[in-house]
């Protein structure tokens, strides 16, 4: 019932939003994109050989706005970092996801929100071993490394590791970029 | 006017990324859009009448079944409307009946400024025929969180209504950020008409987790949550509420030593047996032996700690009567999630293990019911509304 209600209105929405869009949307709220449970790795082919992180949150969760914003600051220092945002709220939270990316600049981010499947199947297509809490993050320095972490990370951990998946070489002194390469401490 | 001009087309944005991609989602099976909507709760009465709370076309509703749960008649609506209720992975609605036929409901209503919520209160006196117009169970009236509600009825009939509360932690300092958030109930003693509060149980609880609480042989109330202890530590702590507002025999009651600061999603199960004695059965993150656990909870510490199911079990609630105590959970195995269940009739010293159902739809959390000696899981699943196992 729900999902033709929405499709019904997604039809008449279509034509329309697409051109206002582009004067009133921040690009974040317009790519609210479906995670299914083919979504983790088809993100993963999609950015093979290159960092990248998966941040998993939820509007209930509020060390997640934390995590966000760490993740805001080292994206903007570390920019070939693909960071991807993945709402684990149920569909029918959408409109309060929706109001949250408007009120939170996540610009330059990738944002999915969960769908229709069962929560559990989503999860096990991330990571069998995840139970849910949030933020739970995937680290991938793109030469095969991974690295899963729930909970606030340390930010010193997080520095480390943008700076050392993505060396920013005009910017850093050499010495301080050697430094940085050391392999980070887990977080 | 512009902000508002926004949010809507945000809104139909929105609808339409999703419409545009839903049809590739379902990898052909017929999945429940409304997970959320899944949350339910039930309770037997003394004649053996099943009663249960869940939501039936976003309304909180109220079924009956006289043989166990087989079969229910039609519900009764609670909410004169479509209300919504927290979604939270942890929330669900939640009934409790008193000594003379009364019916008592809670749940959590959503406000809107993110991870607020109020905690709201119906009853019926008539059989669940007609339910009294909902009304606000706490004081404190501050459009902050107040969510994830427990109910439990003493031995008096008396209602307590326990819940998680960020009073402490807004009015905290700002150089100084609180420890999560804090419990608070308050008691009725006068059939629900109007409740006393808010008590305050304790302070640095997590913040999203469910509380369990349940009636000890001696009538008082125990509760059991997941706290922060310090610096982050989120462990389990309990306490016994009284009717007074009083509070006695705070303790830490789990020790996995999970140091972390994130939002589990994922309360304890909390029953006593005849005897007086607490079994619990919780979840852990902690990195060192991650897990479901069950374990009877003596003064001196966790007694007969086990771990309950494999790598994926998760959302585990449990009964005790007599000596027996009955456990059951969730746990996915890559096609199906699988309700498995486990009882001991000895205390929680053994343990015999069952498969109890499965499905390849959305469920919600299992919920472990006593009557008579024996044990049922109430477990609401999409492809079967109210399902009821026997756990032998």
């Amino acid at each position: 019932m729900t999902t033709r209600l929405c499709l019904r209105l997604c039809r008449r929405a279509i034509p329309v939003v697409p051109l206002l869009a582009v004067f009133f949307l921040p690009a974040s709220a317009a790519e609210l994109l479906l995670f299914t449970s083919r979504s983790f790795s088809e993100i993963r082919a999609a950015n093979e050989g290159r960092p990248l992180v998966v941040s998993f949150w939820s509007v209930n969760c509020e060390p997640c706005k934390a995590e966000m914003a760490v993740l805001k600051r080292m994206h903007r220092a570390h920019p070939a970092v693909r960071v991807v945002l993945v709402s684990a709220d149920p569909p029918a939270l959408r409109p309060i996801v929706v109001r949250f990316l408007h009120r939170n600049d996540l610009g330059g981010f990738e944002i999915w929100q969960f769908g229709d499947e069962p929560e559990e199947r989503l999860r096990y297509s991330v990571d069998r071993t995840w139970r849910g809490e949030l933020p739970r993050a995937y680290f991938f320095d793109g030469k095969g490394g991974r690295t899963a972490h729930s909970g606030l990370p340390d930010e010193a951990w997080v520095e480390a590791w943008f700076a050392q998946a993505a060396p920013v070489e005009s910017r850093t002194a050499p010495g301080k970029n050697a430094d940085a390469r050391a392999a980070p401490p887990r977080p | 006017m512009k902000a508002r001009l926004t949010l809507a087309l945000g809104l139909l944005a929105a609808r339409a990324a999703f419409g545009a991609d839903g049809g590739s989602a379902h990898h052909g099976r017929s999945m429940n859009s409304a997970q959320t909507e899944l949350g339910a709760d039930a309770a037997f009465d003394r004649q053996g009448m099943l009663w249960a709370v869940h939501k039936v076309s976003g309304h909180i509703a109220i079924s009956r079944s006289e043989d166990r749960g087989r079969s229910w008649e039609n519900p009764v609506l609670v909410t004169p409307g479509p209300e919504p209720t927290d979604a939270g992975g942890d929330a669900r609605p939640k009934i409790a009946l008193g000594p003379k036929g009364e019916v008592y409901l809670t749940w959590t209503r959503p406000l809107s400024k993110p991870y607020t919520g109020e905690v709201r209160f119906s009853r019926s006196l008539d059989e669940g025929r007609t339910f009294s117009p909902p009304v606000v169970v706490h004081r404190d009236r501050q459009e902050i969180t107040h969510r994830f509600d427990a109910l439990a009825v003493d031995e008096q009939g008396r209602v307590f209504v326990a819940w998680i509360d960020k009073r402490d932690a807004v009015a905290a300092s700002k150089d100084a950020p609180y420890r999560g958030a804090a419990i608070y109930f308050a008691v009725s003693s006068d059939r629900g008409a109007t409740f006393a509060g808010d008590f305050k149980v304790a302070e640095h609880s997590c913040e999203c987790c469910r509380i369990a609480l349940t009636r000890a042989p001696d009538g008082d109330i125990v509760a059991l949550w997941r706290h922060v202890f310090e610096p982050n530590i989120r462990d389990h702590a309990l306490a016994t509420l009284h009717a007074d507002g009083t509070v006695s025999g705070f303790r830490r009651a789990t020790f996995d030593d999970w140091r972390i600061d994130v939002c589990p999603h994922h309360g304890p199960g909390l029953g006593a047996d005849a005897d007086g004695r607490l079994h619990a059965v919780w979840h852990t993150g902690a990195p060192q032996d991650p897990g479901v656990f069950y374990a009877r909870l003596d003064a001196n510490g966790p007694e007969s700690r086990r771990r309950v199911g494999g790598e994926t079990a998760e959302h585990a609630d449990l009964a005790a009567t007599g000596r027996r105590v009955g456990i059951a959970w969730k746990e996915f195995d890559g096609e199906r999630t699988r309700l498995r269940g486990m009882v001991s009739e000895d205390g929680g010293e053994s343990w015999l293990e069952r498969d109890l159902s499965a499905t390849d739809g959305a469920s919600g959390h299992p919920r472990v019911l006593a009557f008579d000696g024996r044990f049922y899981v109430l477990w609401n699943t999409a492809s079967r509304p109210l399902g009821v196992l026997a756990l032998p």
